[in-house]
């Protein structure tokens, strides 16, 4: 069995040594794409699973975007009627290897009855894998898939690997993925994942809601509409979680201005009751604001004081990423931007030219308007400051002017490597026995 | 939240989730003896299988409708073990069937013009004003939303979702798609090519070795589709210049302006996971909601229930509010019996720190179901004379009538708990007369056949409200 190191082996550079004809290319033209649409290619096709910590991504290989996307805590709500009659929560993190495999039942089920509409047994599964994720679930997923049910076989892709395919070449590149529990940058170097080299850091999605929900707390206002009162705090009850992920998903910019560095002290990630910024820095934002007014009004259904109007500070629209360009020193977290340049400095010397100029980031969170542009002036700046400042003029971002969405990037290469029958590692049903499965660490024979 | 809701009874299934250790052949020695000690355990002692408290207990219980029984195993199927295939395909709207080739070629959605609003997800239909070269649009019937808002005008009535379909793959993202694809392709191509041809024809390690792979130079470098704009600076310059943000959509999709297809329904069959017997098998058509073959738990295993006309005579604290710990309750169960023939019942009650069970009743007869004209009231009483009302008291019996017999338990709540669940061990025993005439072929001349006897056992919850 190989193993992942050595998937998508074939991309590497050639030895100087001869090529054949060139007359395989002579046939080519646009119209192999469309002639797989039309003969349909239903045997080969492959359903391409992501599923991420927050979000689920289900498809078919060969299209370009998931059929099927959604987030994964209202999902769970799914088993929730006798759950919610027992008084457990839904909510509440998995605790056991069983119950985790449970709760992927549900979900893969619901998934493949009504949007994949096929036969589980029928279609093979390639699932998206990143760099970091953790052998049990990996183990749960296949066991649901293989077990309960009984796809024939399951593959697993490198998710950084696959989202540099989308961008038409896989010499070098560093993927910085961000998710909603962690940030990991993983460099690529002539297709491979150099996974010793990776490094990650926890100030993700995650840390964004957190600290949004806690400026949001301790900075705007809230007018109930029934009441008299002008306004008040969003004291406990005011703000509910689909007022903040609506905040967080549709109103919220990246600065692209750094905040200067004595004033970083107080920043970091609130934790949701109270915010600790000190008035210095409030009023550099307040300066250095880009909004054209200073207040944003929102008509939200609060949790315990009925509909009224949300009135949030613009700087906190613009200003609610900042630890994760600028870290959280109280909590000894790294931010985004020192991530890349330590991944840089691991990784080895005669890389670091190709991977700076190839910055791809992907993930949800990368969606932010403006949070790329601001992500790699950040990195420019530490790479200035750093031992390494030759690179910071090569610094430059990949995949800028793609009609590909940072969040499905992942999943779109996954697809394309599927539909151009690039194999990887796989395991299929009936070698499968319930507890092992080939792992990137696997030695090829 | 901890509501305290009417009461329930729920049914265990014994599927143990993903990998059943059967299934896997392979599977490491210890493992499975590992697993084969647990069953045997678990039969003979008096441990109930999930602990109501913790998270996996809703995972695995449902209430009886929910549940299906394979006869061929005798034993109770859940929504999670079945095995699941389509038996159809149509539209929910226009009812039309697809068939299954069709299906992934029109995106699984219909094919025709149904069509959701995006305002209201209502179904739109296809209207005709007179003006211009582009009549036809969508329209919706409830919140008057038309299609012309977002500039969909169409100049057939029909097809409307091709002409979609074909306006959306002349998008960018497909198009750089089809493009990427391409270009994988061909580097794949030529790399396989290049490496059989360098290598030769007998070495099999050498897929494993790819050496020189000239994809580089031979394939020309991927240049990106022009066309693609730059959306991210005019959502910048939007969300900056933004005052009030209420017309911001809470959708997440971001096409939620447009009108979505609407997605097609599959009809379901499902299968037991172990003998692959077909549990249930819909009517093809799509108007048609009967099922060919429907064995659904309810039909053979009896239906337990907690019922209020009784509870309000023997047990009234079970219907007021919360329970006291340490004070003994008492609870009805109903049990009713779905067969043509009798049913023996065995119950076993755990041993728990929880609470204290005491069940009098452990072994009685459920009489077979009897349609409702052949009941009459006068036989029942009669016949009941089999049944001594004194003995049944000190049994623990309560109640009998027609098919159903009430039974009553002692209940002692020991510590407090949002939700007093009481786990039940239930056997069932009964005899199958319907002859297998493939089996019994040579005996049927005559002779009385002699049916299979049937043991179902399965764990039940009952779920009775809050201790405090």
């Amino acid at each position: 069995m190989t193993s992942a190191l050595d998937s998508l082996n074939f991309l590497r550079r050639p030895l100087p040594s001869t090529t054949t004809s060139s007359s395989v290319l002579s046939g080519i033209g646009i119209g192999s794409s469309a002639s797989s649409i039309l003969y349909g290619a239903s045997t080969e096709e492959k359903i391409v699973i992501d599923i991420g910590t927050r979000s689920l991504r289900a498809g078919f290989s060969g299209d370009h975007a998931p059929i099927h996307s959604s987030v994964l805590s209202t999902r769970f709500a799914l088993t929730g009627s006798i759950a919610r009659a027992l008084g457990h929560s839904t909510q509440s993190a998995t605790e056991s290897e069983e119950e985790l495999e449970a709760r992927l039942i549900e979900l893969l089920r619901d998934v493949y009855r009504h949007d994949l509409l096929v036969d589980a047994r029928t279609r093979k599964v390639a699932l998206v894998e990143s760099a970091l994720v953790p052998v049990a679930l990996r183990l749960a997923v296949a066991r649901v898939l293989l077990g309960n049910l009984r796809v024939p076989q399951v593959s697993f892709y490198p998710a950084s690997v696959a989202a540099l395919m989308t961008c038409g070449s896989v010499h070098a590149g560093l993927v910085v993925d961000c998710g909603h529990r962690t940030v990991t940058v993983t460099p690529v170097y002539e297709a491979r994942a150099l996974l010793p080299y990776v490094t990650s850091t926890p100030l993700a999605g995650s840390a964004l809601f957190d600290n949004l929900r806690g400026l949001l707390r301790s900075y705007a206002r809230f007018t109930p509409a029934s009441s008299r009162r002008v306004d008040m705090d969003c004291r406990e009850g005011v703000l509910t979680e689909t007022v903040v992920t609506h905040v967080m998903t549709k109103l919220l910019v990246a600065s692209p201005i750094a905040p200067p560095g004595k004033l970083r002290e107080t920043l970091g990630v609130a934790d949701g009751d109270a915010c600790a910024l000190s008035n210095e820095l409030v009023a550099f934002y307040e300066s250095n604001s880009t909004c054209s007014s200073a207040v944003t009004g929102l008509t939200i259904d609060s949790g315990r004081y009925g509909r009224g109007l949300l009135l949030i500070p613009s700087w906190i629209r613009e200003r609610a990423a900042e630890p994760l360009f600028c870290g959280d020193p109280g909590a000894d977290l790294q931010s985004i931007p020192d991530a890349i340049v330590q991944c840089i400095g691991r990784a080895p010397l005669d890389t670091r030219r190709a991977l700076i100029a190839n910055v791809l980031v992907i993930g949800g969170i990368a969606e932010l308007p403006g949070f790329r542009h601001r992500l790699l002036r950040d990195v420019v700046d530490r790479l200035r400051d750093s031992r390494w400042s030759a690179l910071a003029a090569d610094a430059a971002l990949a995949g800028d002017e793609s009609a590909f969405m940072p969040s499905t990037r992942a999943w779109a290469g996954t697809s394309l490597a599927v539909a151009a029958k690039i194999g990887t590692v796989e395991v299929s049903r009936e070698e499968f026995d319930g507890c092992t499965l080939p792992d990137w660490t696997a030695i090829t024979q | 939240m901890t509501d305290t809701l009417l009461p329930t009874v729920l049914y265990h299934c014994p599927c143990t989730g993903a990998m059943r250790h059967s299934d896997a052949s392979n599977e490491p020695a210890e493992k499975r003896s590992k697993h084969s000690n647990d069953t045997k355990g678990s039969s003979q002692s008096e441990r109930p299988p999930v602990d109501s408290r913790s998270a996996l207990f809703s995972l695995r219980v449902s209430t009886l409708e929910n549940l299906y029984y394979c006869d061929d195993c005798s034993s109770l199927r859940c929504t999670r073990c079945v095995v699941e295939e389509p038996a159809g395909y149509h539209c929910p709207n226009c009812l039309f069937e697809v068939n299954t080739t069709s299906v992934r070629s029109e995106k699984n959605s219909c094919a025709r013009n149904c069509f959701q609003c995006p305002v209201c997800t209502h179904v739109l239909s296809v209207v005709e004003s007179s003006e211009g070269e582009r009549p036809f649009s969508l329209s919706c019937a409830v919140c008057c939303w038309n299609s012309r808002e977002i500039g969909w005008e169409f100049e057939k009535a029909t097809g409307i979702s091709t002409q979609i379909e074909r306006i959306r793959a002349a998008e960018v993202a497909p198009r750089e798609y089809s493009a990427l694809l391409d270009y994988w392709r061909t580097v794949q191509r030529v790399s396989t090519a290049s490496a059989a041809a360098a290598v030769g024809a007998g070495s099999t390690g050498s897929f494993k070795q790819r050496l020189a792979v000239p994809s580089i130079g031979v394939v020309p470098e991927y240049k990106a589709i022009e066309g693609s704009s730059d959306t991210e600076q005019a959502h910048v310059a939007e969300l900056v210049a933004l005052e009030n943000a209420d017309y911001v959509s809470y959708a997440s999709d971001p096409r939620c302006k447009e009108p979505q297809r609407i997605r097609l329904h599959m009809k379901l069959a499902r299968r037991c996971c172990s003998c692959h017997h077909i549990l249930i098998k819909p009517m093809p058509k799509a108007q048609a909601t009967q099922f060919k073959i429907q064995l659904m738990a309810a039909n053979f295993l009896p239906t337990i229930t907690l019922p209020s006309r009784l509870s309000l005579k023997y047990s009234p604290q079970l219907l007021e509010g919360p329970f006291a710990v340490g004070r003994m309750l008492s609870v009805v169960l109903r049990f009713a019996n779905p067969l043509y023939t009798e049913m023996k019942v065995d119950i076993a009650s755990c041993l728990s720190g929880d609470v204290r069970v005491d069940v009098a009743a452990r072994q009685f007869t459920l009489p077979p179901f009897t349609e409702l004209w052949e009941y009459d009231e006068d036989e029942d009483e009669d016949s009941s004379g089999d049944y001594n009302a004194n003995s049944d008291q000190r049994g623990g019996i309560v109640d009998r009538h027609g098919n159903r017999v009430a039974i009553q338990l002692s209940v002692t709540p020991l510590v407090p708990a949002p939700n007093l669940v009481i786990p039940l061990h239930i056997t069932c025993l009964h005899i199958d007369d319907l002859v297998d005439g493939e089996k019994d072929g040579s005996s049927m001349a005559g002779s009385k056949p002699a049916g299979r006897k049937v043991t179902d056992s399965f764990w039940v919850y009952a779920v009775l409200g809050k201790v405090q």
